[in-house]
């Protein structure tokens, strides 16, 4: 070996440091854990995409072909209860805030490493415990677990709660460990106003897991107590009041959905700037909206529940406080906007899925003013309007920007490149499909198809062929597009490129793929996260 | 359709019009951006940072029109919670996994709803204390509303045109909850008397106990055992009567273990009162004859049973007025006005 070779610094890394399963099982670099809940939520994310297509497959016609109604009952909640627990909530944070959150303030660690670790053994046991309790038949209540079906249900539901439980500590955790990290780990020079908007996000995030996770885990409880002692809270032939659920699991569940969406929002902050070459337009409305977001968005929770039964007037003072949450959202699109506005666009793979999401999430969000408008709300609620519309918010948000977070990050994570034009089909077939399969269920809604079907009246078949088509070509598009990343993990171009994108923030200024302690030496934080330069013309 | 109906369409189609339009607006802008800032067209870049003005102006500007989308919503749900105070009122039961709609006046139960046009309808919508949610949902009409145990909730139509609609179950509720639905019949008020008129006389009409519990087709000519069966019991029994399923229900085609007899007077009792602490619930609202079609469906999976006896059947018909012609059936008396019921009140409480 060249004495040249051995003077290079970047030649030991995080991935090279230490040796054998056993190092990673028990490490707490927050980058290794970052890989650890990379594996398990691309796992679990394929799991459940599975399952979509399975569902997608059986409604392709009317009457049941493939399985029976219990089954896809089991199916639906398997699918929606893994796609939000397993997948949506952890996959950005755990994945890229562990990895990158602290290189980003200058950081060498999360404030608590080991807690952060135990975070991930919470979550694989909160997993593992949702794949039992397939084996054991599996919950058919959907994701909701709604009273008093909950705790009639013949199914076991014993597992999958205690799973949710387990999930909200490692969320909990991990919100606990972003919160100090930011507040007391920052590098010289950080200061809160030139914190990159990523890191601002997370944070945002971390406060709503916190303040309202605790909420999810007592209710979750009560359904337990519920059902094993039978105390009555919610039991209306004991008197007790199924409407409470609702409002307990919405209080949760819907900033849940903040906590879903808020972290791909700062995905997009960073990409753009990147691929446009140009400082992030409005900086503090990005960030204050964040915050807003997280803030107003714990206040609207009953829009769920708008044919509940539920008194009139909470209907009307939850509607209209609904409608506030969109300006945050609405202002951050104008604001990515208004950075492409005199850049440098280049249109490589993550870029082009962020330009993406900022479609699809506006679809997503636009669907949102018509689920939020009292009249129209009670014609469109539980119905396939609905899944539209979810599957456009999250998946078009957190599930979007996860993969493209994957593309964005790919190299630095692991000094080797994907193949770029594997990658531009795969978003190819990804977009066409994703529309292709949630469209049509929009229009399905308006014509008054409930969701939660296991099978239809033919007047609906049109809408779900073309979803279910729409649902192969979504798929192939998701095994190309992660085999492509899972190849090129261990078999990809090598690469050493410190910056291969020209981005601004500290992760670029590390060595690829970076070192266990993630610098070497201190941070440079002279520049701040967004600091292009007027460039001259060459 | 109705009035509600339209004007919720009319929302609908302003807000998704409203909507195509950012939609449009967002992605014209986007294209345009990286179409005319493509780094092969435009190496070198601005950097602005912010301009308050502009920012203040797109957090404004949604805000307001958000407040007045609220209001569009809020016009449209006012007169839905709004019934006429004159409305005809009908009682919609929601159940494992089926409707049933109990007429005012004549007390009768169906499972399809038929309604007079042109007449505001209010369905109270109830379920027993026992039951999981459902949602009554009549897309025709734009109109959904949650069957809580409970409590009482309500939607109301007032349809102005005839037709026949679907009403679906729109809050998830188990194994059959995709099917849970029936049908919404508007005919025209005469159309309804005369169809009413028959449904009671139908369902008032006995059938003589001994009669009853024979074998003779004539009895129930006109109804249909095995579709009865579907409706009501094949999701819980199974369509071979094999039992099992969610609530581990009776398997029909043994007669081993039942927990209220086997006879036929049993069954038919059984089917008539439910079976007190567990998942089997009366069906008593049924008419007489389609308890009679269930009942002979149901021992007909395993004919081979004991016959009930003279005094079996005897205990039967006291038991229930509708096996006993000659006791007669009370149609319940149309509800009065309040006014007039507190006179009729007063002259029968007169001390001669
Ligand atoms: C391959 C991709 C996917 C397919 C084909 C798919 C398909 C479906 C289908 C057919 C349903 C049932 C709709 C109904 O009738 O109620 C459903 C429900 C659901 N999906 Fe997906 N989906 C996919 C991805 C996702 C993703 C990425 C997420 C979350 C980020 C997600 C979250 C949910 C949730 C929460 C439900 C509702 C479950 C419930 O009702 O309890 N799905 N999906």
């Amino acid at each position: 070996m060249s004495a040249a070779a051995l003077a290079t610094p970047a030649a030991i890394n995080y991935i090279n440091a230490e040796k054998g399963i056993l190092s990673w099982l028990t490490t707490t670099d927050h980058k290794r854990i970052g890989i650890l809940y990379l594996c398990s939520i691309t796992f679990f994310f394929l799991f459940a995409a599975t399952l979509g297509v399975l569902m997608r497959l059986e409604l392709l016609s009317p009457g049941m072909q493939y399985m029976d109604s219990e089954t896809y009952n089991r199916i639906l909640t398997l699918h929606g209860m893994t796609m939000i627990f397993l997948f949506i909530i952890p996959a950005i944070p755990g994945i890229f805030g562990n990895f990158f959150l602290p290189i980003m303030i200058g950081a060498e660690d999360v404030s608590f490493p080991k807690l952060n670790l135990a975070s991930w053994y919470f979550y694989m046991a909160g997993g593992t415990l949702a794949l039992l309790s397939v084996m054991t038949g599996g919950p058919d209540t959907g994701w909701t677990f709604y009273v008093p079906y909950s705790f009639k249900t013949g199914a076991n539901v014993f597992y999958p709660l205690l799973a949710a439980f387990i999930l909200g500590w490692s969320s909990i955790l991990t919100g606990l460990n972003f919160l100090t990290t930011v507040h007391r780990m920052r590098a010289k020079g950080v200061t809160w106003g030139k914190m990159p908007l990523f890191v601002w996000s997370l944070y945002a995030t971390s406060w709503v897991q916190v303040i309202v996770t605790p909420v999810v885990g007592i209710l979750l409880l009560l359904v337990l107590a519920e059902r094993v002692l039978g105390v009555g809270i919610f039991d209306p032939s004991k008197g007790g009041d199924p409407i409470l659920y609702q409002h307990l699991f919405w209080i949760y569940s819907h900033p849940a959905v903040y906590i879903m969406v808020l972290p791909a929002m700062g995905v997009v902050s960073e990409i753009i700037p990147t691929f446009a070459r140009r400082t992030i337009f409005g900086y503090k409305f990005i960030a204050v909206s964040s915050i807003a977001i997280a803030a107003i968005g714990s206040l609207v929770w009953a829009h769920h529940m708008f044919t509940s039964g539920m008194a009139d007037e909470a209907r009307i003072i939850f509607s209209f406080l609904t409608f506030f949450v969109a300006v945050p959202s609405a202002v951050k699109i104008f604001n990515w906007l208004a950075t492409l506005y005199g850049g440098s666009i280049a249109l490589e793979p993550p870029m082009v899925l962020t330009l993406a999401f900022i479609l699809i999430f506006s679809v997503g969000g636009l669907t949102g003013l018509i689920l939020g408008a009292l009249s129209t709300n009670i014609h469109l609620h539980d119905t396939a309007f609905v899944v539209g519309h979810f599957h456009y918010t999250m998946f078009g948000s957190g599930g979007i920007m996860f993969l493209a977070a994957s593309h964005y990050w790919f190299p630095k994570m692991f000094g080797r490149m994907y193949n770029r034009n594997v990658a531009y089909v795969s978003i190819l077939l990804f977009v066409i499909g994703f529309n292709v399969t949630y469209m049509p269920l929009m229009f399905a809604g308006v014509a008054g198809m409930p969701r939660r079907y296991a099978d239809y009246l033919p007047e609906f078949e049109t809408y779900h062929a073309i979803s279910t088509t729409g649902s192969w070509i979504l798929y192939a598009g998701i095994l190309l597009m992660v085999g492509n990343l899972g190849y090129s993990v261990f078999k990809g171009k090598k690469t050493d490129k410190e910056n291969p994108w020209g981005g601004k923030t500290l992760e670029w200024r590390t060595p690829t793929p970076p070192p266990t302690l993630n610098f070497d030496g201190e941070p440079d934080t002279s520049i701040g996260p967004y600091d292009y330069p007027v460039e001259v013309e060459r | 359709m109705s009035e509600i109906a339209r004007e919720v369409d009319s929302t609908l189609v302003f807000l998704i019009a409203f909507c195509t339009v950012i939609l449009v607006g967002v992605a014209v802008a986007m294209f345009a951006m990286v179409f005319k800032y493509h780094r092969s067209k435009s190496p070198t870049t601005k950097q602005i940072h912010s301009h308050t003005g502009l920012e203040v102006a797109w957090t404004v500007v949604p805000f307001i029109l958000c407040i007045g989308l609220f209001f569009v919503g809020y016009e449209g749900f006012k007169a839905m919670r709004t019934p006429p105070a004159d409305a005809m009122q009908i009682t919609v039961t929601a159940q494992r996994w089926f409707w049933s709609f109990t007429y005012p006046d004549s007390g009768i139960t169906t499972g399809e709803l038929t309604i007079p046009v042109n007449r505001s309808v209010k369905l109270n919508i109830r379920t027993d204390d026992n039951e999981v949610l459902h949602s009554l949902y009549i897309p025709a009409f734009r109109v959904k509303e949650d069957a809580v145990p409970g409590l009482d909730t309500y939607i109301w139509l007032h349809p102005d045109q005839t037709g026949t609609f679907n009403i679906f179950c729109a809050e998830f509720c188990g194994k059959d909850h995709s099917k849970m639905i029936t049908t919404l019949h508007v005919v025209e008020q005469d159309e309804y008397d005369a169809w009413l008129d028959k449904q009671v006389a139908e369902y008032y009409r006995p059938v003589e106990a001994t009669l009853a519990m024979s074998d003779d087709p004539e009895v129930l000519a006109g109804y249909d055992g095995d579709k009865l069966f579907t409706k009501y019991c094949a999701s819980c029994h199974g369509a071979g009567g094999e039992g099992g399923g969610p609530y581990k229900a009776r398997d029909f085609r043994s007669i081993e273990g039942w927990k209220q007899g086997t006879k036929k007077t049993d069954v038919f009792k059984t089917i008539s009162t439910g079976i007190p602490g567990t998942e089997m619930r009366s069906f008593a609202h049924l008419p007489v004859r389609e308890r009679l079609a269930l009942m002979r469906k149901i021992t007909s999976f395993h004919p081979d049973r004991q016959q009930p006896t003279v005094e079996d059947i005897a205990v039967l018909k006291a038991a229930f007025p509708e096996l006993d012609p000659t006791r007669a059936v009370q149609i319940p008396k149309p509800n009065m006005p309040i006014d007039e019921a507190m006179k009729q009140v007063v002259e029968e409480g007169q001390v001669p």
